[in-house]
């Protein structure tokens, strides 16, 4: 099941591991719609790809995810925001939840 | 065992653990789509109930699953009265236990205690659930958004995710919000062991994009509830 490739260094990783509320929040809902492992979450970094590259995430799960983060960020989502690119990889999902809680 | 109650001429599914026991509990489950997903962690919970001295009751709801009535015939007034019928059907049911949409619909004829695990109002159901619909309608090339969806939906009544929605439906369940007359519990899930008081361990089954099992948290539920009853 685990097909995700990770090209990046240590200095992501890093980056990452003390990230933003939103980042945090946006892991633990991957994890619960998609019913991925801890460890497989905790793994994801900003160039984990994503749509298209894990299984479990296919447009039905995206429609649970974006209803999940709105909930657990007290954020809403236009359906115009809504992109395959936002998608991409675990970054850009990242950047987009950020963006929204900054706004 | 498989047991059923009679409402508006009808026969529905109810299955149950009844050992004429006075501690009962009366199940209800998430609605539409996220049922499905938590069916076999609410049937374990049953059983672990069961061996907690708890007497349970999970009904069907008409328009869902075998019901020989239409989806289109449904609404919520239809399945709250349908729970009515289920637990004056099953005796005297005090206590509910109430997962996600289910609250919605907790407050029973006859009970006196609410135990509710991650409830959510009906807005946010209907929204996860359009979202699903323009999803599909992206995938055959044609582009729509909510409002014009659920314009279509409040008047003519509409098929999301798999599901044919009522005018009705819809119209009942935008503005619905779980009640707040009984004295009630709510619990959420957490994933950490450390996770407190309020909390179940384990994961939200009816998020899943795949329906999953827990065992544990089908014991942490039975638990936590079999405590609040007493």
């Amino acid at each position: 099941m685990d097909k995700i490739t990770q090209a990046d260094g240590p200095e992501t990783a890093e980056i990452l591991s003390s990230g933003s509320q939103a980042e945090r929040i946006v892991r633990d809902v991957l994890r619960d719609i998609l019913g991925l492992s801890e460890e497989q979450v905790a793994s994801f970094t900003n160039d984990t790809e994503l749509f298209g590259a894990l299984p479990e995430l296919d447009s039905m799960a995206v429609a649970g995810l974006l209803t999940e983060m709105e909930d657990r960020l007290d954020i809403l989502i236009e359906d115009d925001e809504v992109d395959g690119e936002m998608f991409e990889n675990f970054g850009n999902l990242v950047a987009f939840t950020e963006a929204k809680k900054a706004a | 065992m498989i047991g059923s109650y009679p409402f508006n001429g009808n026969n529905e599914y109810c299955l149950k653990i009844d050992k004429n026991r006075t501690k009962k509990v009366l199940i209800i489950a998430p609605l539409f789509e996220e049922a499905n997903r938590v069916r076999h962690t609410l049937v374990e919970t049953m059983r672990a109930l069961d061996t907690l001295g708890v007497d349970s009751f999970l009904p069907d709801l008409p328009g869902r699953n075998e019901s020989a009535i239409p989806s289109d015939a449904v609404d919520l007034n239809v399945w709250q009265a349908a729970l009515n019928a289920c637990a004056s059907h099953s005796g005297n049911i005090p206590y509910i236990a109430s997962l996600r949409g289910g609250s919605l619909l907790d407050h029973v004829i006859g009970a006196q205690a609410v135990w509710r695990l991650s409830p959510v109002k009906g807005a946010q159901i209907l929204r996860a659930m359009v979202r699903t619909r323009i999803a599909s309608e992206r995938e055959n090339g044609n582009e729509v958004n909510s409002k014009d969806i659920m314009e279509i939906a409040k008047t003519d009544g509409i098929a999301l995710a798999g599901n044919w929605m009522s005018a009705n439906m819809v119209a009942q369940l935008e503005p619905a919000i779980p009640p707040s007359a009984l004295p009630c519990r709510e619990v959420k899930i957490s994933s950490a062991s450390d996770s407190g008081a309020d909390s179940i361990q384990g994961s939200p089954l009816w998020l899943r994009a795949e329906p999953d099992h827990d065992a544990q948290m089908a014991n942490a539920m039975a638990g936590d509830i079999a405590e609040w009853i007493g």
